[in-house]
């Protein structure tokens, strides 16, 4: 399986307060990677050097194949991207914005475009200056897509969006990867959003990657325990204990989060002289809290 | 520094103007030579009349608040509290003066001229807000006394008084050659400004003779400097004076009614043109102006160098060519050939681009260029 | 591309191009008002081109205002987005810099080319006096030059970074600083007026902007 995405031991200082440190990140090719993190983790970021529009410091970065930032135009002409923020000129027309950003791509598919114009019910004459957060985030959906990239690099593209509007842009997303073989890069901290359409993720918080594993994965390791009689010192255990809390006035003894679990696991328990109460499965949500409970109190 | 220069050649201007106002005949009422003549010495005398009792005034005044400062023959009087301002204008008039000069200052008359302060007498030492020279003429400086400066002022006021001086000086020559100069005895150095203006006299006069002199024929140059024979029939072709006097029907009414130009502008009778020019000499007058001319006595004194001035007091009885090349120690010719290349040399840098200035433009236009487009992509903070 | 990238020059300066491409026009033409006297006698030439000297600060004038419209407006819009927009593009930063450095050029050749015909429509028009000529191609190059050093000077500072603006300003605010600091200890070393003359003579950039900018002359 090749990669659309290989970042090497990156390292970006931003400012004096925060920096990317030894950062790698591994899309696969064809993937839809959620890339979750909390507010100011680094997505942002870390989704500006992929595409070159940060120097790095140290690491290399390879973008379908090519060297950024040697290559950064041959990969944006390859890429669609949907920034954090609106960025396109305000005194455009939509008319006018789809123009514009079509005559620099050789891929451009003015049909598609009219289609999600159409579809996205945008008016082509309206200002984008006037336009809704929602049409915004539309338009700006429509141009990622009308350059047929193979690449989408979503920075927060629902972020703000009503539910409506939200469910537009994903479900446009889906139709063009199940029409291409392309891979999408999404960025957000609407972990269930994230969920349903992804088959990879990374957790990213505080300029570092926290886990990087196949979704399936990720929300099949991560389990909640209900341990009773547990040692007070654990240690060889065949699974990452995450956090370790005392139970519930009703059931007694413990709650363990724990990573990597699979089944033939209990007999750990009758190992140590502890009893096996409960397995629940964690959805994404709670596994990426617990994830990053875990990372910024190590000693939990 | 340029703004009094530029002060410096409005007054000179002014003092040049003053005179010619007085030469010139008013209204342009047609008079003959002898009449514009007498007129000039009536008013002559009436301004020495009134120096002369100006000076009278000025000696007469308490000799306790004066100090005197002597520049050659020139006698500043002053009163005490600006003596150190006139000390600075003594100084700098007495450069001009050696400049000009040299050792020949002491030939010139004796100048009495008072300068005092002139404004409101509320302060017990008044200020230098006006400045009034008496002696020749009233000459007034006004300046707020808030800009004053010691650096600048005394400059132009050095520059009114060598007008007032050279003004004063016309009496040592002879009539002909003051005449010729229309009583301005330009004896200071030829400026750049000066020298522009004659170019540009010589470059756009649209007479024939000018043309040529502009081209190079330096006895036309003669010619046009008045130094050789003057007549409308020398000066002027045919077709400029029947032009002249057509174009003067429309604003001297008098010539409407002379039929001699009524033959002139519309028969085109050559003898009646001259015939009309010469009656109303105020039609048409020297190819070249008095400023240009002075130009060449400025051009004669400098190359005569030291002693020129005193010369040229000395030639008095030579005709105004010689006069001027004795000034000059050079021969005749050579006077206006020097006087030719120096005017030519004046010209005004004009608006064509140079090459250079044209490729220096275009060379920054690309390093600008270029800078801009090595601006770094790294931009996103 | 180029197309699309003119297009939006033109959007966010057209209206003052226009004007400016009126004012280019009108000049010349304003310039020699006072040389349609019929037969000018070489007092009139004076006097015209005592007129002719007035106008001629309008020109560097007009020249830097076009610059300075099409300069800032080249980069305003990219400034205000922080040039995410520009930057994620397919195409190198040059290439982009290029284009919008090719369109302010094409946007201002309309003025340039309005003065132009407005400068050859003057000197048909104008009575010059015998010895004066006129100079409309001289002019009306110069003032593409002029434009064009003050178009490429405000396109190259508003490229740069807010950093290189900053090392500029900062060289700027140190001879202000040094000056202000001689002044006051008494010295009479002057450091703004050498720089200012290095600035206004040749080989300096503004050297085209100084000097005569006659449409009629010797």
């Amino acid at each position: 399986m090749t990669n659309a995405i290989e970042m090497r031991g990156v390292h970006h200082r931003l400012g004096t307060s925060f920096e990317i440190r030894d950062l790698t990140v591994n899309v696969p090719s064809g993937s839809i990677y959620g890339f979750l993190g909390p507010n100011g983790s680094g997505k942002t970021t870390t989704i500006r050097l992929m595409l070159g529009l940060l120097r790095r410091g140290k690491g290399s970065i390879q973008v379908l194949g090519r060297p950024i930032p040697a290559d950064a135009a041959r990969v944006l002409a390859r890429t669609g991207y949907v920034p954090e923020r609106p960025h396109l000129y305000d005194s455009f027309s939509i008319g006018e914005a789809i123009k514009y950003h079509g005559a620099f791509f050789r891929t451009w598919d003015a049909r598609r475009a009219e289609e999600l114009r159409v579809r996205f019910r945008l008016d082509a004459a309206a200002r984008i200056g006037r336009l809704s957060k929602g049409e915004t985030g539309k338009l700006m959906m429509l141009l990622a897509l009308a350059q047929s990239p193979d690449l989408l690099v979503l920075d927060e593209p629902t972020d703000g969006l009503d539910p409506v509007v939200r469910r537009d842009v994903l479900t446009a997303v889906l139709d063009y990867v199940s029409q291409r073989d392309a891979t999408v890069f999404i960025s957000s901290h609407l972990v269930h959003e994230l969920e349903r359409i992804c088959d990879w993720v990374g957790v990213m918080d505080d300029g570092r990657l926290v886990a990087e594993m196949p979704m399936q994965t990720f929300k099949s390791g991560i389990k909640r325990l209900r341990v009773a009689d547990a040692p007070s010192l654990v240690s060889d255990t065949p699974f990452v204990l995450l956090a370790r809390e005392p139970g519930d006035g009703l059931s007694g003894g413990e709650v363990w989060v724990v990573r990597g679990w699979q089944d033939p696991m209990k007999q750990y328990f009758e190992g140590v002289g502890a009893r096996l109460r409960e397995v629940v499965d964690l959805d994404l949500e709670e596994g990426f809290v617990e994830l990053l409970r875990t990372f910024r109190t190590p000693d939990a | 520094m340029c703004e009094p220069r530029i002060r410096c050649v409005l007054v000179r201007s002014a003092a040049v103007l003053s005179v010619l106002l007085v030469v010139l005949p008013s209204g342009g009422a047609a008079q003959s030579a002898d009449t514009y003549r007498e007129r000039v010495q009536r008013l002559e005398q009436r301004l020495e009349r009134l120096t002369a009792e100006q000076e009278r005034r000025a000696e007469a005044m308490p000799p306790v608040e004066l100090d005197t400062l002597r520049v050659g023959p020139v006698r500043l009087l002053t009163p005490i509290p600006v003596q150190s301002f006139v000390t600075a204008v003594a100084a700098q008039l007495r450069d001009s003066l050696r400049t000009s000069l040299a050792g020949d200052t002491v030939l010139l008359p004796p100048v009495n001229l008072l300068l005092r302060p002139r404004g409101p007498r509320t302060a017990a030492r008044p200020g230098l807000d006006r400045l009034e020279v008496q002696g020749v003429h009233q000459w007034f400086y006004r300046e707020e006394e808030s800009r004053f400066q010691q650096a600048d002022i005394p400059g132009p006021v050095a520059s009114g008084l060598l007008d007032v001086i050279r003004l004063r000086t016309r009496v040592m020559l002879d009539s002909t050659l003051s005449l010729w100069l229309e009583n301005d005895i330009a004896f200071d150095s030829l400026t750049v400004i000066q020298a522009q203006t004659a170019y540009l006299e010589l470059a756009i006069k649209p007479w024939r003779i000018v043309r040529d002199c502009y081209e190079g024929r330096l006895d036309r140059c003669r010619d046009a400097l008045a130094l050789g024979r003057q007549s409308v029939i020398t000066w002027y072709t045919a077709d400029e004076r029947r032009h002249v006097v057509e174009t003067a029907r429309e604003w001297e009414p008098r010539l409407g009614e002379d039929p001699r130009a009524q033959q002139c502008a519309v028969g085109g009778d050559d003898h009646a043109c001259v015939a009309v020019l010469e009656a109303y000499p105020h039609v048409l007058r020297e190819p070249l102006s008095a400023l240009t001319r002075q130009s060449l006595l400025r051009i004669a004194l400098q190359s005569g160098g030291t002693g020129a001035f005193g010369r040229l007091v000395r030639s008095d009885t030579l005709a105004v060519l010689d006069a001027l090349a004795t000034a000059a120690a050079v021969p005749a010719d050579s006077l206006i050939a020097r006087w030719h290349r120096a005017i030519l040399a004046a010209r005004p840098r004009g608006t064509v681009l140079t090459l250079g200035g044209g490729w220096t433009a275009f060379v920054w236009v690309v390093v600008l260029g270029v800078a801009a487009m090595r601006s770094t992509r790294w931009r996103i903070r | 591309m180029f197309r699309q990238i003119l297009l939006t020059q033109w959007k966010w300066s057209g209206l003052g191009i226009v004007v400016a491409g009126v004012a280019a026009f009108a000049l010349p033409i304003l310039t020699v008002q006072q040389a349609g006297v019929a037969d000018p006698t070489w007092l009139d030439a004076l006097a015209l081109l005592s007129a002719v000297e007035e106008w001629s600060r309008a020109y560097p004038l007009l020249a830097l205002a076009i610059g300075l419209l099409l300069g800032t407006t080249a980069w305003s819009r990219d400034h205000r987005n922080q040039h995410v927009y520009a930057l994620t593009l397919p195409l190198p930063r040059w290439h982009y810099v290029l284009l919008r450095y090719g369109s302010g050029l094409v946007l201002l050749a309309a003025p340039m080319v309005m003065l132009w015909f407005g400068a050859m429509l003057a000197a048909s028009m104008a009575s010059v006096p015998p010895g004066l000529q006129t100079y409309p191609h001289a002019l009306a190059l110069r003032f593409a030059l002029a434009a064009l050093v003050a178009f490429s000077l405000l396109f190259a500072i508003s490229a740069g970074t807010a950093r290189t603006a900053g090392y500029v300003l900062s060289i700027v605010g140190v001879v202000l600083v040094g000056q202000l600091l001689f002044s006051l200890a008494g010295g009479e070393t002057n450091l703004i007026e050498p720089m200012f003359d290095r600035m206004i003579t040749w080989p300096g950039p503004f050297d085209i902007f100084v000097g005569r900018w006659m449409l009629i002359d010797v």
